[in-house]
């Protein structure tokens, strides 16, 4: 009996240290090993435990009068997302398998649709291109670019459909 | 002391003789105009397209130390990697009909929809926009080379929601050989006796051209690995060597390319 207490409190142990490394989604766990290893520890904790997701249609770069996120003109300022909504993106984000990590595409990097994740202190922009099958992730000014050919598709219709969604009004929080 | 004279006589006799069969072989080789266009400073891909440089700086001495053919070199990288001041040089070089012009470009690559070839355009930036492959092929084909090489190694996707983007402003580590390759009869053959035009570019229309942050562009890298194959070959060909290229990273991306013979 003892044994299994035992054996039961360090399963425990394991799942907690190993908090920084892995998402649980459903009876899946995926690991981030190599997104941390690319973006950092503190992006990654951003974008799993952010208070708040915005998203926000985006547009290519040339046009200067408008509202920008990052480099690029908002196109349309979308909601802030509901709780399921930001499992399913951070399900789709954190996972280290829908990450391409060793080539990568020269493509022009236009992006469609950005999300901007957001703590008490950081804000991590999550820039998705659609024709270049990448995204790229801005933290503190500084930006990084990954393919993303084997989650696009779920991506893409992730962020059609909330960006259509009614389930919140424009602009609200959480 | 006559002797001498006639020592004289013969040193100087023998001297113009070597001077006048070296003359006429750079005569008949002509000279290499090489033009590497790439994009080294930009941030996502920067550290493969400056593999990229080396390697291609690197080939072209080669190819012009075992073609025979005095290299010309111009750069256009860190900030010189202008699009106007590549046009500028492109427009204002001269060249003779017994040349070869190599041109080169690593970055990034797009197409628009209204651009009707199958060759990529350059991205330089936002402001100042691109430069269509094929305006570089027109522009050097005017010149009457006896051959130009035009390489890109670079995307050749569409941007959607772009109507236009300034075309006409005026208006695998094999391949990372540090050895020379043994024999240089395939060089002469291949840059030094073909005469035309060859393009090629790493991904058809509509398609992905793909770098490694420590090897460069796999174009790139399967091109000098095939150049290197072909130029040990008795025969070498540009149709087998191309062919090669465009196997070797056919499960990455769909390079392709044109031979246009005179």
């Amino acid at each position: 009996m003892k044994k299994w207490i035992l054996l039961s409190l360090l399963g425990v142990f394991c799942v907690a240290c190993g908090g920084g490394e892995k998402i649980k989604r459903g009876n899946d766990v995926f690991s981030t090993v190599r997104l941390e290893e690319k973006v950092g520890e503190q992006v990654v904790s951003v974008l799993r435990s952010s208070e708040a997701v915005q998203v926000f249609r985006l547009g290519p770069p040339p046009v200067p009068t408008i509202e920008r996120l990052g480099d690029y003109p908002i196109l349309e300022t979308g909601p802030y997302l509901t709780l399921d909504q930001v499992g399913e993106l951070r399900g789709l984000l954190l996972n280290d398998e829908h990450y391409q990590f060793d080539l990568l595409k020269r493509c022009v990097f236009v992006p469609d649709v950005g999300y901007v994740f957001q703590t008490e202190n950081d804000e991590v922009g999550v820039f998705i291109s659609f024709s270049c099958k990448q995204v790229q992730i801005c933290f503190e000014g500084n930006c990084l670019r990954i393919d993303i050919d084997s989650m696009l598709e779920m991506l893409e219709g992730f962020s059609w459909k909330v960006l259509n969604s009614n389930d919140v009004e424009k602009g609200r929080t959480l | 002391m006559g002797g001498s004279i006639w020592m004289k006589k013969s040193s100087v006799f023998l001297l113009g003789l070597l001077m006048a069969i070296c003359a006429a072989t750079q005569v008949n080789a002509g000279d290499m105009y090489a033009i590497l266009v790439v994009d080294t400073e930009v941030a996502d891909i920067g550290a493969s397209t400056r593999v990229d440089l080396a390697n291609m700086e690197r080939e072209v001495r080669v190819i012009s130390s075992h073609a025979k053919l005095p290299l010309h070199l111009r750069i256009f990288a860190g900030d010189r990697f202008n699009r106007d001041q590549l046009l500028d040089y492109l427009k204002g070089l001269e060249v003779g009909d017994d040349d070869v012009i190599f041109f080169y470009y690593a970055g990034h690559g797009f197409r628009i929809e209204n651009m009707n070839t199958r060759w990529p355009a350059i991205f330089f930036d936002w402001s100042t926009g691109g430069l269509d492959l094929a305006e570089v092929a027109d522009i050097l084909e005017q010149k009457s080379p006896r051959m130009s090489f035009i390489m890109a190694d670079c995307c050749n996707n569409l941007i959607p929601g772009i109507p236009d983007l300034d075309f006409t402003k005026q208006g695998m580590a094999a391949a990372r050989s540090f050895f020379f390759p043994t024999t240089e009869d395939g060089y002469t053959k291949l840059f030094g006796e073909f005469s035309g035009m060859i393009i090629t570019v790493a991904a058809d229309v509509g398609d992905y051209s793909l770098g490694i942050d420590s090897t460069g562009g796999l174009y790139t890298q399967a091109f000098l690995k095939s150049l290197h194959r072909e130029v040990k070959l008795p025969y070498p060909s540009w149709e087998y060597l191309l062919q090669e290229a465009v196997e070797e990273v056919v499960y990455y991306e769909s390079a392709i390319f044109e031979i246009y013979p005179k």
